[in-house]
């Protein structure tokens, strides 16, 4: 029977890539054997829906972002902690070593075989009235951000006002001032045309949300041992492809949003944006007692 | 007996139905207010919001079945001898009792099934928000099996009338 | 098999006379089990589908339509526009269209419209000696105006159906010019059968009393002011102006008005939780079905049909709107919204169709299903006010759906005229 694979965005876009990738892999590897298909474009319902139906086994496969995955998996949302990766490379390395390993356990608890973590990038805020270089700058401010509440104890703690918004209505309500900014990352900051209303590109990358690539658990420990190791191999390759495709993708959308004229502005120091989210770290390990060590594994970990 | 507490419950149903739609007014005039004189918005007002619109949704979609308002095409029925058209609607009611009684069930899945998980920012279990679908498949399915038990009764009037329509039965039993 | 299974039982659901909520659901259900997919899905499909957000702006515009159906504001757009332009010939022809694109503007839903102004203004004409089929002709035809001018809530129902991606304040702003052509198409053939017939028009009677007919109706008509303009202006979002437009009108028909009483009140309450909840179920349930859709692949199935037909975008388009008129003769608005839009929309984008574009031509392409029989909810409130016979109202009706089509052919092939607009306020393309 062909996999049935889910994913939100469109047929051109990185993850779609590895995704395909990943689908030529299997097939090839298993001589035929194995057969998967992608459901592109979010065909089959957003992204908390789609979790559920992997886990169900109404869906096979697909790449989730963590932040969702948080709500099924409270060892996912650890990486939802503001500023807890100094980088994208570094995210890689926490992700690929055993603190990876340890969230893909919870996930595998969810009923989700995690195989490899894409790359979504570094978020950063955006606004239409002025750079961001300290947490006083955000004072006052609007965000959206995503209803999680970890990202709205953030902008809160850096004093900004946090406002949960549908993506579709974010456009529009920068226009018309609504909101005063957002967050996301390069491609989306593109694609999603926002650069045309907030012009300030702060380089804050306090979220670096990795995706995770991911087959239904049942199916998974049903499968041989060869199989297994086909579909692991697969992943690991499609995982350098993604993110090669995810990296090239965020230099172009940069480089667009640049030629357009918007101002961006790295962040010299980020230990004024790290102290203060010492609350949302202290009450997230308050709730989640048994992540203490866990996020301290993740901090260890790029020292 | 049955239709009359048919009728009660649809009023539950309704008035849940009301409520839930005018709360949803003071609810979103918070959030305006939040936002532009506090300076701070409230941020519960979307997740509050998305239950009440199922609350409104599913008890009154399923009073709903009751006096047969739901949006349907009867123009093929309508151009039937009575007695044809009485069996199709027999064959609607029935199929609309077991979407009912599926509706019940999966609606109880979705609240096991979510219960462990909580609603963003205002951290009730997401479970809650399908127990309205509950009330719903319930509710088809029951007020579904008056529509069929009043067809079957009133079967001798279909048969004398010229054509077929649910007010016709109506007039019969109530 | 499955997709057989998925169109068949619908058509089956339909033709027996279920109610198309429950044949969506109940023929989704069934490629469920067919499938062997859990059936909790179908029904988190159908929880979803009913929770979104942007949805959240429908049952403020249904409650703010019933507000002022019982509140007078309805009433006082009719009185104004019989002042204004009812000294023309078939003046109150004219005041019919007219009345429509000032309350449909506001109300945004046609069938509201069609028992609003019909049940005013069809009486009127009656006895003015207007023939009873031609006032309902009128009435039904231009109660389109409701879908097309902003807002409407069957817009925002297009733009969650298209994925969520478009902007609902652009598909507002782009159904304005579209609107307006039809509306003064449908009043040029309303003034050429009026002055065929020979139609009566009422004296002028002056100014001062035009400008008395304004002053009353302006509070109200200042509701779709409040939720357009709280839009455009950035102070609200669609759904919070949504909900301030209801607001303001409680505050205008209780308090300015003194017509709403507390049972106007409950009525309107009772009316708008009843309407909200059946086209959300509806929209539950398309969710689960166009699951099916998505999983059979059914619209890649189409588009590879319609291509290997003709791959000229002007027979594709003629094509589209082909099967939605058919669609429309035969279902409503709402639910073909939620089952046409997955199927039709890639197409019409493949063929360099802009999707705002192609939301304005399927507005006005299911509107007029509203008005054709067999199936056409405000064809059938509009006979039933008017007390004329469907056949006998269909009869005369040739020349507003001509009006209606050409407008809908000018929509289809002009795009400048849904996107110049919503262009030139929030710039892009
Ligand atoms: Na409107
Ligand atoms: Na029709």
């Amino acid at each position: 029977r062909e996999w049935r694979g889910w994913n939100i965005h469109p047929a051109d876009y990185p993850v779609s890539t590895g995704m395909e990738e990943f689908a030529r892999l299997i097939n090839e590897k298993s001589g035929g054997n194995l057969e998967a298909k992608v459901y592109h474009g979010g065909v089959l319902g957003d992204q908390p829906d789609a979790i559920q139906q992997v886990r169900l086994g109404g869906l096979d496969w697909a790449v989730f972002n963590l932040g969702p995955l948080g709500e099924v998996a409270p060892e996912a949302n650890v990486v939802s902690l503001p500023f807890i990766f100094k980088n994208v490379d570094a995210m890689h390395d926490v992700m690929d070593g055993p603190a990876g390993q340890q969230i893909a356990d919870g996930l595998a608890n969810a009923g989700l075989q995690a195989l490899g973590w894409y790359d979504s990038g570094a978020r950063s805020f955006y606004n239409t009235k002025h750079p961001i270089n300290t947490p006083e700058d955000l004072k006052g401010l609007k965000f959206r951000v995503m209803s999680n509440d970890l990202y709205v104890q953030m902008v809160g703690a850096l004093g900004g006002n946090a406002t949960p918004m549908p993506y579709g209505e974010v456009y529009q309500s920068l226009k018309t001032g609504v909101i005063d900014g957002a967050e996301n990352n390069y491609p989306s900051y593109d694609s999603s045309g926002h650069f045309e209303a907030a012009k300030y590109y702060s380089v804050t990358q306090h979220l670096i949300l990795p995706e995770c690539l991911c087959v239904n658990k049942a199916l998974y420990d049903g499968l041989s041992d060869d199989e297994k190791k086909i579909l692991q191999e697969a992943a690991d390759e499609s995982v350098k492809v993604q993110r090669a495709a995810w990296a090239e993708r965020a230099e172009q959308s940069k480089e667009k949003v640049v030629a357009a004229g918007i101002e961006v502005n790295e962040i010299a120091d980020k230990a004024a944006f790290q102290d203060a989210m010492k609350p949302v770290y202290d009450n997230f390990i308050k709730a989640n007692p048994d992540l203490a060590g866990l996020v301290k594994a993740i901090q260890d970990a790029q020292k | 007996m049955l239709d009359r507490l048919g009728g009660r419950l649809a009023k539950i149903l309704n008035l849940i139905g009301g409520i839930a739609l005018v709360a949803l007014i003071p609810a979103f005039a918070w959030l305006v207010f939040g936002r532009y004189v506090l300076n701070e918005t409230p941020t519960w007002v979307e997740q509050l919001s998305l239950i009440l619109i199922v609350l409104i949704t599913f008890p009154v979609a399923a009073a709903c079945i009751r006096d047969n308002s739901h949006l349907s095409v009867s123009f093929f029925r309508d151009a039937l001898p009575p007695k044809a058209a009485a069996v199709m609607a027999l064959i609607s009611y029935a199929a609309m009792v077991v979407f009912g009684y599926y509706m019940f069930i999966g609606g109880y899945d979705l609240v096991v099934f979510n219960w462990a998980k909580k609603m963003p920012i205002i951290h009730i279990p997401d479970g809650m928000r399908s127990i309205p679908m509950m009330v719903c498949g319930a509710g088809i399915a029951f007020y579904s099996v008056v529509h069929i038990l009043k067809i079957l009764s009133g079967w001798n009037t279909i048969a004398q009338s010229r054509f077929y329509s649910d007010e016709l039965l109506d007039k019969d039993t109530e | 098999m499955g997709m057989t299974i998925l169109l068949g039982l619908f058509a089956i659901g339909i033709v027996i006379g279920m109610p198309v909520a429950l044949a969506l659901g109940v023929a989704a259900l069934a490629t469920f089990f067919f499938e062997g997919l859990p059936t909790l899905i179908a029904f988190q499909r159908i929880g979803s589908g009913i929770s979104a957000f942007s949805l959240l702006a429908i049952p403020f515009f249904i409650f703010a339509g019933e507000l002022m159906l019982h509140g007078g504001i309805a009433n006082r757009l009719v009185q104004f526009a019989t002042a204004l332009v009812g000294s023309r010939r078939g003046g109150l022809g004219i005041v019919n269209v007219f009345s429509s694109m000032l309350f449909g503007g506001i109300s945004g839903s046609a069938v509201a419209d069609t028992s609003a102004l019909g049940s005013i203004l069809i009486p009127v004409m009656k006895k003015e000696g207007y023939r009873a089929d031609y006032a309902v002709n009128v009435t039904v035809t231009s109660s389109i105006a409701g879908i097309m001018i902003p807002p409407s809530h069957n817009m925002i129902l297009y733009a969650v159906a298209a994925g969520g991606g478009i902007s609902i304040s652009k598909l507002f702003m782009a159904g304005l010019v579209p609107g307006i052509i039809m509306c003064l198409l449908l009043g040029l053939a309303t003034w050429l059968v009026a002055i065929k017939h020979g139609y009566p028009s009422v004296p002028f009677p002056g100014w001062r009393v035009v400008g008395v007919t304004a002053i009353r109706a302006i509070p109200g008509f200042f509701t779709a002011v409040i939720i357009v303009g709280g839009v455009l202006s950035g102070i609200f979002t669609v759904t919070e102006s949504g909900a301030i437009g209801v607001a303001y009108a409680l505050i205008i028909t209780g308090i300015v008005y003194r017509e709403l009483n507390w049972a106007g009140f409950v009525a309107a309450v009772k009316q708008s939780a009843k309407t909200t909840a059946l086209v959300m179920l509806l929209v539950g349930c398309a969710s689960a079905y166009g699951y099916m859709l998505a999983f059979y692949q059914v619209p890649d199935a189409l588009a590879h049909a319609i291509t290997s037909i003709t791959d000229n975008p002007i027979m594709v388009l003629l094509l589209i709107n082909l099967m939605l008129l058919v669609a429309g003769m035969i279902m409503d608005m709402a639910a073909l919204i939620l089952i046409c839009t997955p199927i039709f929309l890639p197409l019409a984008t493949q063929f360099g169709m802009d999707p705002i574009q192609f939301g304005m031509v399927l507005m006005m392409n299911l509107g007029l299903g509203l008005c054709t029989p067999p199936v056409g909810s405000c064809l059938f409130v509009g006979c039933a006010i008017g007390g004329v016979k469907i056949e006998k109202a269909v009869m005369t009706i040739w020349p507003f759906y001509l009006a209606i089509l050409t407008a809908l052919m000018l929509t289809t092939y002009v795009p400048a005229i849904s996107l110049t607009l919503p262009n030139l306020v929030f710039g892009g393309g």
